[in-house]
């Protein structure tokens, strides 16, 4: 216990408060009832606290003690609000059984959704992706065929090459088919396309110049003139859809 | 029914939505509130206001209850805190707090019929004064003289209550009488 010695430098606080309330063991009690015959400083001091613990004694008998118990009333919306709003009364509800249970069997059906649907899921994500670039290509395609540049002026014509003409007659008729003659052209224009600076990208007009090099020459070819084609026409038939 | 039962016991029953186990905490405690709220605010409306106010706090938080300290504990912490809100708003209108000190001292003082005029003046100023030295107190030191001296509980049970050491609470009962002592030899009115 904190020490409060007084003037004198008695120290016999520890029980003053005992001593004053009468909460102190006897022994106590005696011991500083024999201080306080010798020592009037002390003995002043007891006094002046004890007067001070009977005004305040004197204050609540005259104040009080002649009050009546005010009458505590719960109001019904707070019964109502604590009895249905409580979090911890929605921690409980949730904890109890059945619910546990419910919620254990939803989390066990909706996983056995995503088991069984999965599969098919990242089935139709991986064709539309397979789509995205099929169109991408396409439309890199485009991009080189419209390309205002020497090439789209050129007169397309599906015919015999000119060594085939020079046999005669007989390996004419053995000479590639202008069906045949469209996809082999088709097929070069693919290879230069891939070749240019990526699949998704535009090739610039000097690269498809450099690419137009590549392809077949009209000059591999035996004109035949009821068979041509604008490179435009022989693209918007074989594209897909 | 519930008087055989413990305040922790029927703290239980009110969680489990039988609100009347909670009217039988209040009964039990409402007076000892009261008291310990007169004796911090020292006005009678304030003290019937703050523990009205207690038990609507007590009853909407008893979910929060933890079950390792005493109800009774809980409920004067919740008193305390409520008296000490109320003490600071009325702070903010003490300039209406000092006009009606005169009204205040008349309405609480229930005088004898015998006494001579000015005696029940004299004595009506002498409880103003003891009250706001006693308001004047630290509200640690407030607080334990309203468990003793309105309450009329032990040291120990101050101490369970507070939860501090009983060395703690003689201390501050020690200091609040001394420095309540000390107040009261100042003012102009014989104490005593």
């Amino acid at each position: 216990m904190r020490a409060h010695i007084n003037k004198t430098g008695c120290d016999f606080s520890s029980d003053v408060a005992g001593f004053i309330y009468d909460e102190i063991s006897p022994v106590a009690k005696s011991r500083v009832q024999e201080h306080l015959r010798s020592c009037d400083h002390c003995s002043q001091e007891v006094t002046a606290l004890s007067a001070a613990r009977l005004s305040i004694h004197q204050w609540r008998q005259q104040t009080f003690a002649e009050m009546d118990t005010p009458v505590i009333v719960l109001p019904r919306r707070v019964l109502q609000s604590t009895n249905t709003g409580s979090f911890g009364q929605w921690i409980s509800w949730l904890l109890r059984p059945p619910v546990l249970a419910a919620f254990t069997a939803l989390v066990v059906i909706a996983l056995a959704v995503i088991v069984q649907f999965r599969p098919a899921a990242v089935e139709i994500a991986q064709d539309l992706e397979v789509d995205r670039t099929t169109q991408s290509i396409i439309t890199a395609q485009d991009k080189v065929i419209n390309e205002p540049d020497t090439t789209r002026e050129i007169l397309v014509t599906p015919v015999v090459p000119k060594a085939a003409a020079a046999d005669g007659p007989a390996r004419a008729a053995s000479a590639p088919t202008p069906k045949a003659s469209r996809k082999t052209l088709l097929g070069a224009r693919a290879e230069a396309a891939k070749a240019s600076k990526g699949v998704n990208s535009i090739p610039s007009d000097r690269s498809v110049a450099t690419d137009a090099a590549k392809l077949p020459q009209l000059s591999d070819f035996v004109e035949n003139e009821d068979q041509t084609l604008l490179l435009s026409d022989l693209l918007s038939e074989v594209e897909p859809g | 029914m519930w008087k055989q039962l413990t305040d922790e016991q029927l703290v239980k029953a009110a969680l489990g939505e039988d609100p009347d186990a909670f009217g039988e905490i209040v009964k039990r405690w409402e007076r000892k509130i009261f008291a310990l709220c007169f004796g911090m605010l020292g006005r009678e409306d304030d003290a019937r206001d703050a523990a009205q106010e207690a038990f609507i706090a007590a009853y909407r938080n008893l979910s929060n209850f933890r079950g390792d300290a005493k109800v009774s504990s809980w409920l004067h912490r919740i008193a305390v805190n409520q008296c000490l809100t109320i003490k600071r708003r009325a702070k903010t209108r003490s300039e209406d707090f000092l006009d009606d000190e005169t009204d205040e001292a008349s309405r609480v003082f229930v005088a004898p019929l015998h006494q001579s005029p000015l005696k029940l003046a004299e004595q009506g100023e002498r409880l103003i004064i003891i009250r706001q030295a006693v308001q004047s107190l630290p509200a640690d030191l407030r607080e334990v003289i309203a468990m003793k001296e309105f309450e009329e509980m032990t040291f120990q049970e101050i101490s369970e209550v507070l939860e501090l050491p009983l060395s703690t609470v003689k201390s501050r009962l020690y200091t609040a009488l001394n420095q309540l002592r000390r107040k009261l030899e100042r003012s102009p009115v014989e104490i005593i």
